[in-house]
């Protein structure tokens, strides 16, 4: 192990000056269809510094899918495709969303690319009532479930509607595992504008889900494979319908959204239907059986405004009362730990959605102080971002519970965060070797020993071209250090890294020190 | 599946079990409904019949209470067929209606069939409404994701063609988008811009959306802007195939700061050229700064005009194949223009302007100010009548075309500082400036024309207009009104235009026309025949009309 104390700004950029700037460096190679080898014509390349998002170059390659760049040494990220379907450069699996940095320089072997370009495919189909006929502007929920930043999350990819044949399609999708959910309403359940309500029973239709199941616990995975173009069609079914009379607390001045949500597929919300929010009641016709969660979203004169309500429909009609309260708030203060170093970049305070990994983000402005006037109910784990190394080394709330760095804001909620952000990071990087090769596309896991739940969470790296790691801003203490052939890795999970630990390398990480570390590809067969 | 079939329930018996009869009936009522375009029957479709009740006796003292009507529905059969029994006579309204379907009547109204006798033969028609669908491609053949799609229909306003973007869809990977559900009609289509948004981000990394490269708006069956496009005419229950070809040029970024601009709120871009209004999309906003970058410009002369709430800013930009940096913009409300009318010779008990005692027994004049650059973003703005200092509030930077219309008298001049907008009717509003009032000198009366039709062939009343067009320097411009008939037998048509400019007029009449742009120079040049009359104040001119324009 190698400990060096880390380069200031001003030297790095001496030390950037020294060099021969103007050296360029090639970066070439092919763009391939991952699924068949076939190059991939026409192709478009944009090459940007990774980390940063300006485009440094682009080129669209001929038919031979060929691209060649000349660049100053540094680290890049190459994102390639068709205009509709751009992904970077070094994906090992299609729903996997991290790639690979190309470093340059002297000794660097970049002129021999393969950009593996995984096609996308679709999901497209009918939806038909009992009678065969289509049903226009039923809404298509489509979940997908793959792992993102080491946890696997099945949550929401997307919302669409069906047109008059009936027909909907998602399109663009990469191969994963998808789970489709179908709700309507019989359009002839709906009265006409000019006459009041006959008076006669409701019918709903019952939810439905893939493969066209009219139980959520029948819900089964659609596995799309790259490039492929599935069909999933629905027959909805009739249903009692009930009649839901939605009243609102202190009307006066109410508008917004009303929401009749229902437990979705994993993580996701399903929506049974949502309209504009009539402020002295309104009236839901044809709701089927089920449980949901009544949602009211809007402003009461200029104020945010949020109210939940459970309520259980049977099929017998039902009045709810919502009390729509104010939106959370949180106000507060960012305090630098060493208030001698001076940020260079933005610091952002952000609230990490436990249950979707929602991120809402505010400037921390020149005092200090930072503000999120409206934020959904739910529960957030309070961070320090920013492009300098901080992190949030204390978190203290007034007026919303905390626990294990995790809030809970609720409706009416006005909370104080108050936030000390510390510069005490290190930096450990590295190469990963396989036999006497550094090893390009490795997941390099660095997972805190401690697994307190207020410990910084595990993260991982995917080695660039020449195979090495490098993260920066980690908070000092001690770490796990290994690397996997296995993007997909779960590493939020400890049940998932544990076999691997044994043979881990342990490291103590000290503020402002730099680390360097040579490891290999862990061959642990997991139990 | 048992489960399944104990909740379903027979559809039509749900519906016909209405609320009961409110007498024991035996009439029934019956037919069929079909499609107005292939006469086939509809099956499926919900049938409605509704009968407003008699009120009971009102008892001295209370207040009658109202019945609600008996409503009763029902969905046809296969054969498209319906029949409601057990009713008691009376008038109902009998409707249907289905997904992509109009009623097949101009207006929409329920039928009215006074039942006396079981009936099984009402027809009820329903007519298709149309499709437009298509592919876009590139120079190349290539499809084009992401394309907005636009139908845009145009109406006459006050003599204007003024344009409605309908619909808006964007293009799939594939190229393919599909516009339903349209009422037939006139449509242009063309593909403008990507299908995006504005995305507000924090922190120091501006999003990256990879667009170098966009194209100009492309009209089906034309160029880039409407003028020079034809319109698609859509029939009921059309079904048609419309494939745009754009052409794919480099694209560059505009890079600016929004002054005035308030955190973590929405803002809206619009880019104008050629008076067509793009999307300037996509964006990314600063959610805290303001700061803002529009990615996938071409090359271009653009107003780029940005709102956010009740505020706006416009700025000119020229693209010319490079990024554009620091563009600012200042985001301030809307202003406030005053419309002042003076009288000059008001009716001895009225106020200066015209008014009696704020009623508008006098001479009253109103301004509306049409927008002409194009800008989707800001509607026509009308004052009221006018009592002095009555304000037009919140007008948004830009060009605006001025109509004004007086009641009890006419206009002698318009002016609004030094521009005289009866001369040049177009303002020029800028931003944040504090404007001279508009002023309007009105003369109380004005002559008269009024006059019949005698046409060979009888028209329908609703389709007959009458325009008079001044001949002289400083009107207020044409004027349009429908022709009423007589109380007699319909079988004469009668027109009057009151409290107009003394002068000499041109008058015409049009047939089965609703798009007269007579604000339009080109229109009026355009114009053939007619009848020469001279206006005298206080005075009355009688004329016949015998030529009609179709």
């Amino acid at each position: 192990m190698t400990r060096f104390p880390m380069l200031t700004a001003a030297a790095m950029l001496a030390a950037a000056w020294c060099c021969g700037a103007a050296d360029l460096y090639r970066v070439a190679g092919v763009v391939v269809n991952a699924d068949t080898g076939a190059p991939l014509p026409r192709a478009f390349v944009a090459v940007q510094r990774t980390g940063t998002t300006p485009v440094v170059a682009s080129q669209t390659t001929g038919d031979d899918g060929r691209f060649a760049f000349d660049l100053p040494q540094g680290k890049y990220s190459l994102h390639s495709g068709t205009r509709a379907a751009l992904e970077v450069y070094g994906k090992r699996t299609p729903d996997n969303l991290v790639g690979t940095s190309i470093i340059t320089g002297p000794e660097q072997n970049t002129a021999g690319l393969v950009f593996r370009w995984f096609p996308p495919g679709g999901i497209s189909g009918k939806i038909v009532d009992e009678a065969g006929e289509p049903v226009e502007n039923a809404l298509v929920q489509l979940v997908r479930s793959n792992v993102m930043a080491g946890q696997r999350v099945t949550s929401t990819f997307g919302w669409t509607r069906t047109d008059d044949r009936g027909e909907y399609r998602f399109g663009r999708l990469l191969a994963s595992t998808y789970y489709l959910a179908v709700t309507a309403r019989p359009w002839y359940s709906e009265a006409p504008a000019f006459a009041p309500n006959t008076g006669a029973p409701s019918v709903a239709y019952a939810p439905v889900y893939y493969p066209n199941s009219l139980d959520k616990d029948g819900a089964a995975p659609l596995v799309l494979k790259s490039g492929e173009e599935r069909r999933a069609d629905f027959t909805l079914h009739t249903v009692a319908g009930a009649t839901l009379k939605v009243t609102y607390d202190n009307p006066q001045g109410l508008s917004g959204l009303v929401g009749l949500i229902t437990e979705g597929i994993g993580d996701s919300d399903g929506y049974e239907r949502q309209e504009n929010l009539m402020p002295f009641g309104q009236t839901l016709q044809s709701v089927a059986p089920g449980h949901y969660m009544l949602r009211v979203k809007g402003t009461r004169g200029t104020a945010s405004v949020t109210g939940t309500q459970r309520v259980e429909v049977t099929g017998t009609d039902l009045e709810v009362k919502v009390v729509p309260l104010p939106a959370p708030s949180v106000s507060g203060t960012i305090q630098l730990k060493n208030p001698g170093m001076k940020p260079r970049g933005t610091i952002a305070a952000s609230l990490v959605r436990l249950d979707t990994g929602a991120v809402v983000s505010t400037a921390m402005r020149p005092d200090g102080a930072i503000s999120f006037p409206e934020v959904a109910p739910g529960k957030y784990r309070p961070v320090v971002r920013g492009t300098d190394s901080y992190f949030a080394s204390e978190v203290h709330v007034e007026g919303a519970e905390i626990q294990d760095g995790v809030m809970e804001l609720l409706e009416g909620t006005s909370a104080v965060l108050r936030m000390v952000a510390s510069d005490e990071t290190g930096r450990v990087q590295g190469l990963v070797m396989r036999g006497e090769q550094a090893a390009e596309g490795m997941m390099v896991v660095l997972a805190p020993v401690s697994e307190n739940a207020t410990a910084p969470p595990a993260r991982g790296f995917q080695t660039d071209s020449d195979g090495s790691f490098d993260y920066q801003s980690v908070p000092a203490g001690d770490y796990f250090l290994f690397a996997v052939d296995e993007s997909g890795i779960e590493y939020s999970k400890r049940e998932v890294i544990r076999p691997y630990l044994g043979n881990a390398k342990r490291i103590k990480v000290e503020a402002h020190q730099s680390y360097s570390e040579r490891i290999v590809v862990a061959t642990v067969v997991r139990q | 599946m048992t489960a399944k079939s104990a909740i379903l329930i027979p559809a039509l018996c749900v519906l016909t079990a209405a609320s009961p009869a409110p007498q024991d009936g035996q009439l029934s009522l019956g037919g069929t409904v079909i499609n107005s375009i292939t006469g086939q029957p509809v099956p499926r479709a919900l049938v409605q019949i509704l009968r407003f009740l008699p009120q009971e006796p009102a008892v001295p003292g209370q207040r009658p209470v109202p019945k609600p009507p008996f409503v009763a529905r029902t969905l046809t059969d296969a054969g498209g067929g319906f029949r409601f029994t057990g009713l008691t006579s009376g008038d109902y309204s009998v409707s249907a209606q289905k997904p992509q379907f109009a009623a097949a009547d101009d207006e929409g109204l329920p039928n009215a069939v006074a039942l006396t006798a079981s009936t099984s033969a009402i027809k009820l028609k329903l007519s298709p409404l149309a499709v437009i669908t298509g592919k876009v491609v590139d120079q190349d053949g290539e499809p084009l994701w992401a394309a907005s799609v636009v139908a845009v229909s145009t109406q006459v306003v006050d003599g204007l063609r003024q344009t409605k973007q309908d619909r808006t869809v964007a293009t799939d990977e594939r190229g393919m988008y599909r516009l339903w559900n349209l009422q037939p009609g006139r449509y242009f289509l063309k593909a403008a811009g990507r299908s995006a948004s504005t995305y507000l981000y924090t922190g120091d990394n501006t999003p990256q959306f990879f667009s170098d490269q966009s194209f100009a708006p492309a009209y089906h069956l034309g160029g880039r802007t409407l003028d020079s496009a034809t319109p698609l005419e859509i029939r009921a229950g059309n079904e048609i195939h419309a494939d745009l070809t754009v052409k794919i040029e480099p694209a560059h970024s505009i890079r600016g700061a929004l002054a005035n601009f308030v955190p973590h709120r929405a803002v809206r871009f619009e880019l104008l050229s050629d008076g067509e209004s793009l999307p300037a999309s996509p964006v990314s906003v600063n959610a805290d700064t303001g700061r803002f970058e529009i990615q996938g410009v071409i090359a271009g002369e653009y107003i780029l005009h940005a709102t956010q709430d009740e505020t706006s800013a416009d700025v000119a930009v020229n693209m010319m194949g490079a990024d554009l940096n620091g563009v600012s913009l200042a985001l301030v409300p809307g202003i406030d223009l005053k419309v002042i009318t003076l009288v000059a010779n008001p009716a001895a008990d009225n106020a200066p302007d015209g008014s009696a005692f704020g009623r508008f027994a006098g001479t009253s004049c109103m301004v509306t100010l049409h927008p002409v650059d194009g800008r989707s973003s800001q509607p026509s703005v009308r004052s009221r009548a006018g009592v002095i200092g009555v304000t037009i509030h919140g007008v948004t930077a830009g060009l605006y075309r001025a109509v004004a219309s007086c009641h009890g008298g006419y206009a002698r001049s318009i002016m609004w500082g030094t521009q005289d907008l009866l001369a040049n009717p177009v303002l020029s509003v800028t931003a944040g400036s504090e404007p001279e009032p508009i002023q309007i000198a009105a003369v109380r009366g004005g002559g008269t024309i009024s006059g019949r039709l005698a046409m060979e062939t009888p028209e329908k009343v609703d389709s007959v207009a009458v325009l008079i067009v001044p001949q002289f320097a400083g009107s207020t411009g044409p004027i349009e009104e429908p022709v009423v008939a007589s109380e007699k037998d319909g079988s004469d048509l009668f027109f009057q235009f009151g409290n107009l400019a003394p002068g000499a007029y041109r008058v015409y009449a049009f047939a089965g026309r609703n798009d007269l742009e007579f604000r339009n120079p080109k229109f009026l040049q355009s114009l053939t025949g007619g009848v020469s009359v001279q206006v005298d104040d206080n005075s009355e001119k009688t004329i016949t009309l015998t030529e009609v324009v179709r």
